[in-house]
């Protein structure tokens, strides 16, 4: 299976009628780092979920790789596709920091070898192997944040989606979040309201608002644009320097982007 | 690869620590029952099976000052258990002072409650302190109890100290508000915290749920098969508990 996500006219809504969806579409290449902007209620964690197969699908398609999402390839499709949901309390529900690294890796039928072998792996990448044997109620949330990175990591997933990741942390946290997303070698779907962290990492943004695709752009384009922004509802930080950080990033964005278009 | 040791609770000497919770689960159960089936009048059973227990103890707890220490929910027991050779009216008198009688029976029964309370909790102190409460869980699991039940519990166990920490996190942002809890009118206030609680605990459970079967949960949640020891010892320990009892029972 291929890291690639393509959404097609994805609809959505709830039980009470609330429609979180409005025919969505857009694709992502595989390997490429993609920001998902929005308002608060716009529907980004709801289309989130629909990419691992946890929101059924009532309209339109959605697929991984070539691969459409259906009943069948679930298991399959969630293997590839891994979230690191916004609060670590959701995702860490074990006893202890290793066995729920493990939590994954056993579900999706790895061998006990593989299991050893990417568990340690994945807790070294993030810097928690030393914490294996710890609780995970006793850790910061810092530290807690890079745990839940390793219980998705640890599968070997195509794809990475992260729901408001930087979110609560002190910015050395943050700094060590942005080197662990960087060295990952995965589609990164990043969800997030912290605008430098997706000048940073993602050259390509999303932006949703009530549940419809605002626009699909150069993410320092879509910086650039007064307009566009407060009509996403978004906004740089206080005297946040656009041109310098853009001037900073930009050689690397540049590579990522013909990376793409090389592939 | 184990969490075993890493709770300050256990009592990281003891050989035990290394024994297969289920053992330790099923040598208290054996020891209890055994204990609280038989009768101090029935010396000979009583004492083997209390030696038994002390034995199970002495190898599990690193002092009797750190037993002493986490035995204070039996002090109940204790005091009522005092009244007993005075109300207890079976048995002969063996004493009288004016109109204060000490019944033979009474003292019996005094006895029997003061050493079965005592070891009983001396036994759950010896349990938690080789065994950490996950590791209960877990042997619970591998005893065939439903796994929807071992489940909640393991759920509860995780999430309780998120619950406090979430009500600290509630009551200080009331007191800062001028909350001061005195009186039936604040406890109103309470009763929302502890709604708001609830519904907080819903919603995060279903978060729990959606990441979980993001990891492709199937219904096993303790799928990490630990390496652990057997004890001779505790066999050995339960065979006399069993054996004194038929022998007991058949004479």
């Amino acid at each position: 299976m291929k890291g690639g996500i393509s959404i097609n006219n994805l609809s959505f809504s709830y039980p009470d009628g609330t429609k979180a969806l409005n025919n969505i579409s857009f694709k992502v290449v595989e390997k490429e780092r993609v920001a998902v902007l929005g308002p608060n209620g716009a529907g980004k964690t709801t289309m989130v979920m629909h990419l691992n197969g946890i929101n059924d699908i009532q309209s339109g398609t959605v697929s991984i790789g070539n691969e459409k999402i259906n009943t069948v390839n679930l298991k399959k499709i969630r293997k590839n596709v891994g979230i690191v949901f916004q609060d670590p309390d959701q995702q860490l529900f074990m006893p202890s920091v290793y066995e729920d690294v493990i939590f994954g890796p056993k579900n999706f039928g790895f061998t006990e070898e593989e299991i050893e072998k990417n568990s340690k792996e994945a807790l070294v990448k993030v810097g928690m192997y030393d914490h294996k044997d710890k609780s995970p109620h006793h850790l910061s949330l810092g530290q807690k944040r890079k745990v839940a990175i390793a219980t998705v990591i640890v599968s070997n997933p195509k794809i990475v989606i992260f729901d408001e990741p930087s979110s609560n942390l002190d910015p050395s946290s943050r700094r060590e979040l942005i080197d662990i997303i960087k060295s990952l070698d995965s589609t990164v779907l990043l969800v997030t309201h912290d605008i430098p962290l997706a000048l940073e990492l993602c050259p390509r943004t999303i932006v949703l608002k009530e549940g419809s695709l605002l626009c699909d752009m150069a993410t320092n384009e879509f910086l650039k644009n007064d307009l566009l922004m407060r009509e996403a509802r978004v906004e740089l930080p206080f005297g946040f320097e656009l041109h310098h950080e853009i001037h900073h990033i930009k050689n690397e964005d540049n590579d990522l982007l013909n990376h793409k278009h090389s592939d | 690869m184990s969490n075993k040791h890493s709770s300050p609770n256990l009592n990281t000497a003891s050989y035990l620590i290394d024994v297969e919770p289920v053992e330790k689960i099923i040598s208290v159960l054996v020891l209890s029952l055994s204990l609280a089936f038989n009768d101090i009048r029935n010396t000979f059973t009583f004492t083997t099976i209390l030696f038994c227990i002390m034995c199970f103890v002495y190898v599990s707890i690193p002092s009797i000052k750190f037993l002493i220490g986490r035995m204070y929910v039996i002090i109940p027991f204790i005091l009522f258990s005092l009244f007993l050779p005075f109300l207890s009216k079976s048995g002969s008198i063996i004493y009288e002072y004016k109109n204060i009688s000490i019944y033979q029976g009474g003292l019996f029964e005094m006895s029997n409650i003061l050493l079965k309370s005592t070891a009983g909790v001396a036994m759950a102190v010896a349990l938690s302190s080789t065994t950490s409460q996950f590791d209960i869980i877990k042997g619970l699991e591998r005893l065939k109890f439903p796994k929807i039940f071992v489940s909640i519990l393991s759920f509860a166990l995780r999430y309780i100290s998120v619950y406090i920490s979430e009500f600290q996190r509630i009551r200080l942002s009331m007191k800062s508000r001028g909350f001061n809890n005195k009186g039936l009118s604040d406890s109103r206030s309470l009763a929302y915290a502890g709604s708001a609680m609830l519904i907080r605990g819903f919603e995060r459970g279903e978060k729990v749920y959606s990441s979980m079967i993001a990891r492709g949960f199937d219904g096993n949640l303790f799928i990490n098969k630990k390496k652990w020891n057997k004890s001779k010892l505790l066999y050995f320990l339960c065979s006399v508990a069993l054996i004194t009892n038929i022998i007991s029972l058949s004479l």
